[in-house]
């Protein structure tokens, strides 16, 4: 692998990209095409300091979730996602559920990237490209290569506020987390209510090792 | 074909989907819970399936599959990997032909007559770095591209999660799968035929051991969570059908499948 130049060389790329996106905005505003150019560049920085965080010195598991957790906060936008993971229950939560349910939601979100990342081993992560989705929200895909297997398809919805971007999904080969939530969510909600939820949530956040173990 | 070689197919092809089960059943301590998504009418009967299937995972699927990773040097494994997917790629050629990927299908067959050649029977994949690439394509895909719906949600027992349309489409492949036509004709013994099942099926688990794992460990509701992603999966293999391999700069998120598309959907901010 490698590994050692991936850092730079990502972020050269993010510079590429960047002032691709300066210059293309200036002679010719093509608004679309800037946007994705930012959206890319944002995804492609998000990527290096995961890296940085995960080939760090100090890659122990507890300043890897540190590392995880302060830049879940600064790349995606949480309120909002926790408002669509409950989808429809949300308008009817008080606001004593939509706190603790946010709360429990953001440690679930954390606990499950940085399980997954866990196993991260050095693979090669690449740019493939970007989708205009809406005139706010663009999907960067990114692949990551992987040794005796195909790659792994990994998109991001990221929205663009103002000029501010925020990652709000992720897929995995296809499979969006959001969409894979909300239908869990839903399906707990409808037999034992929000309130349920927030303690099954809080149950998993205590003791993620084996959650149904009593199987 | 003779019903022999059906019925042997039709155990390989049970014995086979037992991966399948195991990567999507879960403990759910709830009892009668009512539906919460009009693709699963079924919901009740098939959460009793999920279990069970889960519990032939637990204690019989997921330790064999461990034991191989364990106890098989990787180049076998790989190997072994390799043949059981090289002998259902007449399948998938098949299947892109009916697709109308007239390309799709030469490559994939291409690939089949290479690697059983040159790679002797499958064991080794000589056929990617000639750029032979494999569609993966089912005869589900291929009613959906037809245009048939899915239907509702199914789990059947050692089947694992599908859909009446993905069913039929998977005993419709029994029939275009030449190794089954060989079975018979070959007059092969009774039990070689679930035994290709079995290694199909440890082979997959064993693939999937830590990616169902964090799956399993990450969720409040297993059964929902498999559902879920069972309905991406296949929406997404059935619009990658005309170009699996088209570069995501010119596709749109029509031709590509949108993984997003719940921000369609009505929704409270």
């Amino acid at each position: 692998m490698s590994l050692p130049n991936l850092p730079a060389a990502r972020r050269a790329l993010a510079l590429c990209v960047l002032a691709f996106a300066l210059c293309a905005a200036a002679p010719a505003p093509r608004a679309d095409e800037a946007g994705e150019a930012a959206a890319r560049a944002f995804v492609s920085s998000l990527i290096d300091r995961a890296l940085l965080v995960l080939n760090g010195e100090a890659a122990a598991p507890d300043a890897r979730e540190t590392g995880l957790r302060a830049l879940f906060d600064e790349y995606f936008d949480l309120p909002l996602m926790t408002r669509l993971a409950v989808g429809r229950y949300w308008r009817a939560a008080s606001a004593e559920q939509r706190r603790d349910f946010a709360a429990a939601f953001e440690e679930h979100v954390v606990g499950i990237y940085t399980g997954r990342l866990a196993a991260y081993g050095g693979e090669e992560i690449a740019l493939r490209g970007t989708v205009e989705r809406t005139e706010r929200d663009t999907i960067v895909t990114t692949e990551v290569r992987r040794r005796d297997a195909p790659p792994l398809r990994i998109d991001w919805l990221v929205r663009r506020d103002g000029s501010e971007y925020r990652v709000i999904d992720v897929a995995a080969e296809g499979v969006s987390m959001l969409t894979t939530k909300r239908s869990e969510f839903a399906s707990v909600i409808a037999r034992e209510g929000l309130d349920g939820l927030i303690v099954l949530l809080r149950r998993l956040n205590a003791d993620p090792s084996d959650a149904d173990a009593e199987s | 074909m003779s019903a022999s070689a059906a019925t042997n197919a039709a155990r390989r092809c049970a014995a086979g989907a037992a991966m399948l089960a195991a990567a999507g059943c879960a403990a759910d301590t709830s009892g009668g819970a009512p539906a919460t998504d009009p693709r699963d009418p079924y919901e009740g009967v098939n959460r009793v399936f999920f279990a069970a299937n889960m519990a032939v995972d637990r204690w019989a699927l997921r330790p064999v599959a461990e034991a191989w990773v364990a106890a098989v040097p990787e180049p076998a494994r790989i190997g072994v990997h390799n043949v059981v997917t090289n002998a259902t790629l007449p399948v998938d050629a098949a299947n892109a032909l009916l697709q109308g990927s007239p390309e799709r299908s030469a490559r994939t067959l291409g690939r089949f007559a290479v690697n059983t050649t040159l790679g002797i029977g499958g064991v080794f994949d000589v056929a990617t770095g000639a750029g032979l690439e494999a569609a993966d394509e089912d005869f589900g895909q291929t009613l959906a591209v037809w245009g048939m719906e899915p239907g509702p949600y199914l789990v059947a027992p050692l089947f694992g999660p599908t859909t009446v349309r993905d069913a039929g489409g998977r005993l419709a492949d029994v029939f275009l799968n030449p190794v089954n036509y060989a079975l018979a004709l070959t007059r092969a013994p009774a039990w070689v035929s679930p035994a290709i099942g079995g290694v199909r099926a440890v082979d997959r688990r064993a693939a999937n051991l830590d990616a169902f794992d964090a799956l399993r460990k990450g969720s409040v509701d297993l059964y929902a969570t498999v559902r879920s992603a069972y309905f991406q999966f296949r929406q997404r293999a059935v619009a990658n059908a005309g170009g699996a391999h088209a570069p995501p700069f010119s596709v749109t998120t029509e031709e590509f499948g949108d993984p997003f598309e719940f921000l369609s959907e009505d929704f409270v901010e």
